[in-house]
């Protein structure tokens, strides 16, 4: 059990918060505080002023360059130089891009070139006949 | 319980309650040289590495030298780090502490007993106190007039949220000389600062009894 000694001992020391006491001690302080309220409130509200005057002056500020120099002090790992493996689903992107750029050419193919297309027909069609390559080189040479 | 009293006794700080696992990760993290667990083991762990400095050297410059060597050797030695031990910032504190001392051995300056006076004129410094301007400055000034070891104390257990175990740790004190350590500072600040001091126990009692 805490005594009205000890209960301002921890005061002086620690403030006004129980929740900054000793944990050890907070029950027994927390029961103080419910059989003594009167004389037990105004200790921890003389203290709790001189916490309220620390919080406004608050710690020591930490300068952006000293930040600096101590993270430029650290030991940093490079990335490792072998390329990342190859995830599961990259062949199943790979494949569902193939679909969609051979369904996009298929949609395509009514619009394409003309001249195109009679380049191909001449082409194909010169394969049917047996002379067909020869007239093209003969085409050609001229 | 009185409202009043509710406020007063507050609520159990998280930050206390961290579990080691996140600190256990951290720092391996650190180990393997992780860019992000290095800038938040700075993060975390340099206001609290400066603070003590700054508290136990009172010297900017040489707080600063000594949160950089005590950075160096904290990337050396994290692979040393037992989390079941310390958190994170005690470790760091209790090594910028440790650094603290060196330095003010080789000043010459002789660590008192904890039992005895830090030093005879324990005193704020009331010219420096009276000519701070604004409320916030004066404290700070009544905090930066305070010895060192009473100064880093109240850092530790009242501006950082320690423990008393953890900043007796720190300092390489026992619980009871922390105890007293603490009681000195906040004695010599309520003398320092007993204008303010007053108006805040007025403003106090004001709404006290408004609540009653």
């Amino acid at each position: 059990m805490m005594d009205e000694t000890r209960f301002k001992a921890l005061t002086e020391a620690y403030g006004g918060d129980l929740a900054r006491w000793p944990e050890a001690e907070r029950d027994a302080a927390a029961a103080f505080l419910a059989e003594h309220p009167e004389e037990a409130a105004s200790t921890l509200a003389d203290a709790a002023a001189l916490d309220q005057l620390l919080a406004c002056a608050g710690g020591a500020g930490v300068s952006p360059s000293l930040e600096e120099a101590v993270l430029a002090s650290a030991p940093i790992a490079e990335p490792a130089a072998s390329p990342q493996p190859v995830p599961r689903w990259a062949g199943i992107a790979a494949a569902f891009a193939l679909m969609v750029g051979a369904g996009a050419g298929w949609i395509a193919a009514p619009g394409a070139d003309p001249y195109a297309d009679l380049v191909s027909a001449q082409a194909f069609g010169a394969l049917e006949s047996a002379d067909g390559l020869d007239a093209i080189t003969q085409e050609d040479a001229r | 319980m009185r409202p009043v009293l509710r406020v007063i006794s507050g609520s159990p700080r998280p930050t206390r309650d961290r579990p080691l696992a996140g600190d256990r990760a951290l720092a391996d993290g650190v180990a393997r040289g992780e860019r992000g667990a290095v800038a938040a083991l700075t993060r975390r762990c340099l206001p609290v590495v400066h603070g003590i400095a700054r508290r136990l050297l009172k010297d900017s410059v040489e707080a600063e030298d000594v949160a950089q060597e005590t950075f160096v050797k904290v990337w050396r030695s994290i692979h040393t780090y037992d989390p079941e031990r310390a958190r994170l910032e005690a470790w760091t504190g209790k090594i910028a502490a440790n650094a603290c001392y060196d330095r003010l051995r080789k000043r010459g300056e002789v660590l008192l007993d904890e039992a005895m006076p830090e030093r005879a004129d324990e005193a704020p410094r009331a010219d420096a106190v009276l000519a701070a301007k604004d409320s916030a400055a004066r404290v700070r000034a009544a905090v930066d007039a305070l010895p060192p070891r009473q100064a880093a104390a109240l850092e530790l257990c009242a501006l950082r949220d320690h423990t008393n175990i953890e900043a007796a740790e720190i300092l390489g004190v026992s619980v009871d000389a922390l105890e007293s350590l603490l009681a000195r500072a906040r004695r010599t600040l309520k003398t320092a600062l007993a204008e303010e001091h007053g108006a805040l126990l007025d403003g106090l009692s004001e709404g006290h009894g408004g609540q009653a």
